[in-house]
């Protein structure tokens, strides 16, 4: 499985940087460190709650989903959407 | 210059394998090097691997805090799981109350198609009970002598590697050991057995020790040795508690096990020309084994004193402690943070059904009374949390067996690597014991309600990962 998600993630950030050189935007330092805290989430969230499942603690995978999952989800469109609203503006 | 089809230069070459040689020097002069297997065998440095934040304490000093003057050679028979010894607490109409309505309970329960004591769940759990094993074990007709060969000769720490790697052969998972010194002679080795026929432990000077009518003997002359084993449980299992054959069929394994590891300990000993002092029953060690499996670092003490916790295998582990004259390298106590953090959490107090579990977070030098009389069931000199052995022993048989306690423990974990995460911060990190422990109850670990699901997972053979340990990982 994780070498499925590192070839998603690995495709995903090359089109990411290739699109951002498209489009000559660069991200600020802040919009870096909330997506990169927002990602690290998204694969702890995917570890822990796979890992819960397998371990058959189904209430433990809905939490990690709940405690780690959210916060990506929250800190990966934030930085998205100030990156966007900050490119709309210019 | 030349570069040719080369992008680096001789010169660039030339100091690349300057650099690779004086790394390889360096290496080789820190690591350690041996030439033959022997030599190996005796490296200190070839212990068994342990998780990174287990780190080890002095001789005789373990996490759980002793009073070496307080304590003296216990009596086998003075234990909750003992009939005699209930009624001395409950009085003997009280005792038999309690044991007829266990009977009743059971018998109902599996009538009743009872989940976790079904008809399949008590055919499990009757199965394991196979003891042909004694104090001296089998008489092998295979010896140095027979094979016209001297003893073994090894170093203690040669002694140790190849016991270690016999005993995992045989059965166990880890195995620490002990000198036998006046101290422990005097304090830990009991007084009698815990067996019916009551035998009394003694020293004579003899030779080698045998077992008599009315004693069990060892030789006073000659040093002997303590080596303490695990041997774990499965985990699923437990969590099945209370009211679960299922878990008697897991806590129950280790006996069996036992029954087939101490014989096969036992004649290894003998062809080594050494012997091998055993278990009468698989239940009657000459020590208390939580003792020496505290005290030889295979664990640490917990908060129900009649449990104890490996950092490795968890709450869920069989602990076994034999006495030999082969000469042994002693093993320190550890210190993993496991029972600082049983002093926060009370997972296990709260959930036993017989409330017999301290929920203090101050342990006590001081032994509490139980039902009016001094308790003879706990030898004083630990400064831990102080179990009810008797009212868990004569209540958990009254709602078809519990091991609620250990199943729900904080560190009753699996293979997901949150675990190890866990288990290393609190090591290292005692702060967040208290957001730990809640953490632990707010994702929902612990004993599950549905238990006849046991049978339909996927379980390792005899319940527990042998492979993970090898690796020096927890689980």
């Amino acid at each position: 499985m994780w070498l499925i998600i590192s070839f998603v993630l690995g495709a995903l950030l090359l089109g990411l940087v290739m699109w951002l050189r498209a489009r000559h935007v660069s991200l600020t330092w802040y919009e870096w460190v909330l997506g990169i805290i927002g990602l690290a989430l998204l694969l702890s969230t995917i570890l822990f709650a796979t890992d819960a499942l397998g371990e058959t603690e189904p209430k433990a995978a809905t939490m990690f989903l709940l405690v780690l999952g959210i916060p990506a989800v929250i800190l990966l469109a934030l930085s998205w959407q100030l990156t966007v609203r900050r490119v709309n503006k210019a | 210059m030349s570069k040719f089809h080369s992008m680096v230069s001789r010169r660039d070459f030339m100091k690349a394998v300057g650099l690779t040689g004086a790394g390889l020097g360096a290496a080789s002069a820190v690591s350690p090097v041996f030439h033959d297997v022997d030599e190996f065998m005796s490296s200190p440095a070839a212990e068994w691997k342990r998780p990174w934040y287990v780190k080890n304490r002095e001789m005789e000093d373990p996490t759980v805090e002793l009073d070496w003057s307080l304590m003296y050679r216990s009596d086998g028979i003075w234990t909750g799981q003992n009939n005699p010894t209930q009624d001395y607490f409950l009085g003997a109409e009280e005792g038999a109350k309690r044991r007829a309505a266990a009977a009743a309970y059971t018998a109902n329960a599996v009538q009743k198609n009872q989940s976790g004591l079904t008809l399949r769940d008590r055919a499990l759990s009757s199965g394991n009970y196979m003891y042909p094993i004694s104090f001296i074990g089998p008489v092998s007709s295979t010896t140095p002598e027979s094979l016209g060969v001297p003893k073994w000769q090894g170093t203690p720490e040669e002694n140790s590697k190849m016991l270690r790697a016999a005993m995992i052969h045989f059965g166990a998972a880890q195995v620490g050991m002990a000198e036998i010194t006046d101290r422990v002679k005097t304090k830990l080795i009991r007084e009698y057995d815990k067996d019916a026929s009551h035998k009394k432990y003694m020293f004579e000077d003899v030779p080698v020790g045998y077992e008599g009518a009315d004693k069990l003997v060892f030789p006073d002359k000659v040093q002997l040795y303590d080596f303490a084993f695990t041997h774990p449980l499965n985990k699923e299992m437990f969590r099945s508690s209370p009211s679960s054959d299922l878990m008697s069929a897991g806590n129950s394994m280790r006996y069996s096990q036992f029954s087939i590891i101490q014989p096969r300990v036992q004649t290894f000993m003998q062809v080594l020309g050494y012997t091998c002092y055993g278990y009468t029953r698989p239940f009657n060690g000459a020590i208390p084994a939580i003792a020496t499996a505290t005290l030889t670092g295979l664990g640490e003490g917990a908060r129900n004193n009649g449990a104890f916790i490996s950092p490795e295998f968890g709450p869920c582990v069989g602990l076994f402690s034999l006495i030999t004259d082969l000469p042994l390298e002693p093993t320190p106590p550890i210190d993993a943070g496991m029972w600082r953090f049983c002093q926060t959490c009370t997972k296990c107090a709260d959930e036993c059904p017989a409330q017999c579990i301290s929920k203090e977070h101050e342990p006590t030098w001081d032994v509490p009374k139980i039902y009016g009389k001094e308790d003879t069931t706990h030898i004083p000199g630990r400064k831990q949390f102080w179990t009810d052995g008797i009212a868990c022993w004569s209540y958990k048989a009254t709602i078809g067996g519990c091991g609620a306690c250990m199943g729900t423990c904080t560190f009753n974990t699996d293979v997901a690597n949150i675990h190890t995460v866990v288990r290393a911060t609190l090591s290292t990190t005692p702060i967040f014991n208290s957001f730990l422990w809640q953490a632990d109850k707010f994702f929902g670990y612990g004993v599950h309600e549905d238990k006849e699901a046991w049978w339909d997972m996927s379980q390792p053979t005899l319940g527990f990962d042998t492979a993970h340990v090898t690796m020096g990982k927890d689980y």
